[in-house]
Formats: structure tokens, sequence, C-alpha cells
């Protein structure tokens, strides 16, 4: 018994190979043009954040900072890995929860925890799965920053609601 | 005899000057290149944007890593140990072969060994981002748990397989300084356009092409999701979906007091050969085809068969269910396919 399955596996293998030659000897492929364009960026936030994350302590809250950044620590910073420049943008993949009004952003610059930098933008409820531009070019192996603040009012309590914010890179 | 201790010690200061100049100079002549390959090419993917190439360095041998890496001014023989400890060997070669890839010379890929492709500086960004926090400037309070991304990101290729396989490869990779280890799920797709760099629509699709190609990822399998995926109910996956675990490029060590002992790099596997193997149907009109992969978070299913793994290399809170934020314009690999008889 133990005989006749080596031979059946023996028959297997031969007939694999053989039809691996067969292919192998008929098929052209032909590379014509590689476009060397290296892509990807990467996300860092700060230690034991994987996320932008907004502690609130109640229903009410005006320009809550995003957890953990602070002025030397975004709460995203985009790297372009990638060898051509690449735009920037995002927008939430579904709507925000009722009373949730605006997300406001601050690129590059943080001033303080209610007033943004020179460059900033805003999501609303009313555009949150809107493609928004963050940054025009941004430079092979260069980094930016982002801060985020939030604002909502007679929000449902819950213990925690995750609404995923996808970042769009494009050479330019 | 003092004569020519003397002649002996100056022609030995000038070679030293000579060669330390020669390797810091920076040799390439232009900062950017176009597509490149044989034949013609049938659409205008780069649309005047800017590929950058990566940096040559003339080979010069380095004390520290006893093979022709460049001796990067800001690293110790320390960091060098910590970050290229586990690559292949540096070729003598190297920067001969990425400048015969910069210019088009050589574009079958695949043929390349492991020596090439699992360096850095394979990758043009490297040598900026090697600068800017990953590795020189790096913030320990600040953590990379994504990234990611394929190179090339296009190829086209012209075939007569019909009732046969052929596959092509890229190189899919961790991006520089992450720490995370990133599980993926790789999708071979028929998307409806094919798409230049900068997003814009090339040609379409035929509309029946899902019933003359099947696509699938062959290579390289992954153990550690083989041993666990004939346990799982999937939710959101298939049969041709492709799983993997990224490992980080760049970790700081602590001990358990925390106190920092150390940082990794590279490992030897940061880099893998994606193969993609399309199987023609005898009956596939001529014309052209658009495959390209896809990247997707995976299922919760999976990420927590990846987070239980750690009798095989610990992952624990440095796995990372990856490809939650970043999404490119258009897919990360494409193959722009002609076929014809």
């Amino acid at each position: 018994m133990k005989n006749k399955i080596k031979v059946i596996g023996i028959s297997i293998l031969m007939l694999v190979a053989l039809s691996g030659i067969a292919v192998g000897d008929s098929v052209d492929v032909t590379t014509q043009w590689i476009v060397p364009a290296d892509t990807g960026i990467s996300a860092s936030f700060p230690v034991h954040a994987g996320e932008v994350e907004f502690d609130c302590s109640g229903q009410n809250f005006t320009d809550q900072g995003a957890t953990s950044q602070d002025a030397t620590h975004p709460a995203l910073v985009i790297t372009n890995n990638g060898n051509t420049a690449v735009q920037l943008e995002a927008e939430w993949t579904t709507d925000w929860p009722t009373g949730v009004e605006f997300v406001n952003m601050s690129i590059d610059d943080w001033s303080d925890n209610t007033t943004y930098g020179d460059d900033w933008l805003s999501y609303s409820d009313s555009n949150e799965t809107t493609n928004q531009t963050w940054m025009a070019s941004l430079g092979v192996g260069a980094s930016e920053d982002f801060w985020f603040w939030t604002t909502g009012h007679e929000v449902a309590e819950t213990t925690g609601i995750d609404r995923t914010l996808r970042v769009y890179s494009t050479n330019v | 005899m003092n004569k020519k201790i003397i002649f002996a010690v100056v022609a030995i200061i000038t070679i030293c000057a000579v060669a330390t100049t020669a390797f810091m100079i920076n040799t390439n002549d232009e900062d950017s290149i176009d597509v490149h390959g044989q034949g013609r090419q049938s659409y205008d993917y780069v649309q005047g944007a800017t590929i950058v190439k990566g940096e040559t360095y003339e080979p010069v041998w380095n004390d520290y890593t006893n093979d022709f890496r460049p001796k990067y001014p800001q690293f110790t023989q320390e960091q060098y140990e910590w970050y290229f400890g586990e690559l292949p060997k540096f070729p003598q070669d190297f920067f001969t072969i990425s400048s015969l890839i910069y210019d088009g010379k050589i574009t079958d890929y695949a043929r390349l060994g492991d020596q090439y492709w699992k360096q850095p500086e394979f990758y043009p960004a490297w040598f900026t981002v090697l600068d800017n926090t990953s590795y020189v400037y790096f913030d320990p309070d600040m953590w990379t748990p994504e990234g990611y991304g394929c190179y090339p990101s296009i190829k086209e290729i012209t075939t007569n397989a019909k009732g046969k396989s052929i596959t092509v490869d890229t190189y899919f990779r961790t991006g520089f300084g992450t720490d995370a280890y990133q599980g993926l799920v790789v999708r071979p797709i028929l998307p409806d356009q094919a798409l230049s760099i900068l997003g814009t629509p090339l040609f379409d699709q035929p509309s029946n092409a899902d019933k003359y190609l099947t696509v699938k990822i062959t290579n390289p399998d992954d153990p550690i999701y083989e041993q666990f995926k004939d346990n799982l109910i999937y939710n959101n996956v298939n049969d041709q979906d492709w799983f993997t675990i990224l490992k980080p490029t760049h970790q700081i060590l602590y001990d358990e007091y925390g106190n920092k002992i150390g940082e990794s790099g590279f490992p030897e596997d940061w880099v893998r050969l994606l193969t993609i193997q399309i199987d023609l149907d005898k009956n596939i009109p001529n014309g052209d085809y658009i495959i390209a992969i896809k990247v997707d978070t995976p299922c919760f299913e999976i990420n927590q068969e990846y987070y239980f793994a750690q009798d095989h290399e610990y992952y624990g809170a440095w796995y990372f269910p990856a490809g939650r934020y970043q999404l490119t314009g258009r897919p990360h690999f494409q193959i722009i396919m002609h076929v014809e008889d």
C-alpha cells in the first residue's frame, strides 16, 4: 500500500513537472515598460496611539484636542516614502455620530489648544465624507505634521465610536 | 630611506583623500528619470510628474559593515549593526546595477539577487528619509505603525499566452522607520480603468475581462497565516487574497525598567518579491487589460489570530492592522497587459 501511494505521488509530480515545461516553452512575455515610481506613505502617531482619538468627558465639547497631541507631538505625521511628490487628501469613510459638528485640523503649525495655525482646514457634519486636499505637494522623503480638534453638542454617550479617516496620496 | 618613507606616507594620505572624496560624491548627473523599457510605450503613465532617482556612490570598502555599503557620516558603527546587520552584504557593483535600473537598461527585476533589492539604498526615498525623522533625528515619543509600498508601480507587458499562465513581479516593502508588525490583505483585482501615476484614466478595462482572466498572488506564502487559515470563517476575503505581516524597519528596544538598550533596523525579509500569476483563457480577445494590486485591512478574525501569534514571533502590542489610513489615488501596482496572437 505504501509503495502504491509513493508511485502515485511520483506520477503526479512528473505530470506537474512536464506541464510546467510545456507552458514555459511556449509563452512569450515581453516587459515593455516599467514606471520606476515607488509608492508609499507612512503614518506616525504619538507613542501608545494608533489613531487620532478624542477623549471627550461629556456630551458637549468645544475644541477638544486629540489625545496625546501637544506643541511638539502632532496627532498625525505623514511621510512620503516614495520617489515622487504626492498630494494628500482625506475624508471620513462614514458619517460622524449625531451631534459632532466640526473637526478642525492645523497643518505644520501648532498655535495652542484653541486657536489654529495659519494653515488649517475644517470638516463639518455636512461634508465629513467629502475629500479635502491637505497638501498640494509633499516632497520625496518629506514629512508633514497635523493636529486635530473637535466640537460637538448633545452627542450621544458612548464608550467609543470609530470613524475611519482615509488619507489618499496621489503623485503630482 | 627617509625620503622613501616620506614619499610613501604622502602617497597614502593622497590616496585616502581621493578615495574619501570619491565616495562622498554623488555621481548622479540628473535628479529625475523617465519611464523606460523596450519597444513602444502605449500610454503616458507619468504625465509630467517627476520621478526622483536614488543616489549613487563610488564603491568604497566600509570597515563598519565589511562590505561596500556607503559610509553615512550620520551613523555610528553601532547604528550600522542595528540597522543593517541582518541584510545581505552590500555588493561592490550595487550602484552600477541601480544606475542601470534608473536608466532603463535592466527591466527584469525578478532576476536581481536579493543582495540588491533588499538594501534600503535600492529605494530612492531612503537617501532623504535617513536624514529626516526615521533614523537620525527620530522622536522617541512618536511611533510609525503604518507604512508600505510597491516598487515599481506600473509594468507594461505584451504576451501571447492564451490558454496559459504568466507571472509578473513587484517588490512589496515596509516603509522606512516603521515600528509595527503590519497585518495586510493584498488583493489582485481587475480594475475598471488603468490610471497614470497622477490618477488620470488611461483606458477602460474590457467589460468582460473577468471572464477571460484569473489572477492570484503566488509568492511568497506567509507561514503564520498558513497555519491558521483553515480554521477561520472569513467575512471579507477570497481565496485569491494574500495575507502578510510586514516586519518593522526601526524599533527602539527597552529593558524591563524602561531603559533604552538599543535599536533594531531592517530584518532580512523587510521586502517581499510579490508574484502575481495571471491565467489567460484560451479564447481571450486581443486587446489591453489591467491587473492591479489593492491593499486592505484584514478582517477582525485575521487580526485576532495575528495578535495571538506570539508563539512564532512576538507581535503583541506591536501588531497593527494596517491599510486603514493609506490609500493611493491609484492601485499600488498596475500591470498593463497587451494580449496578442
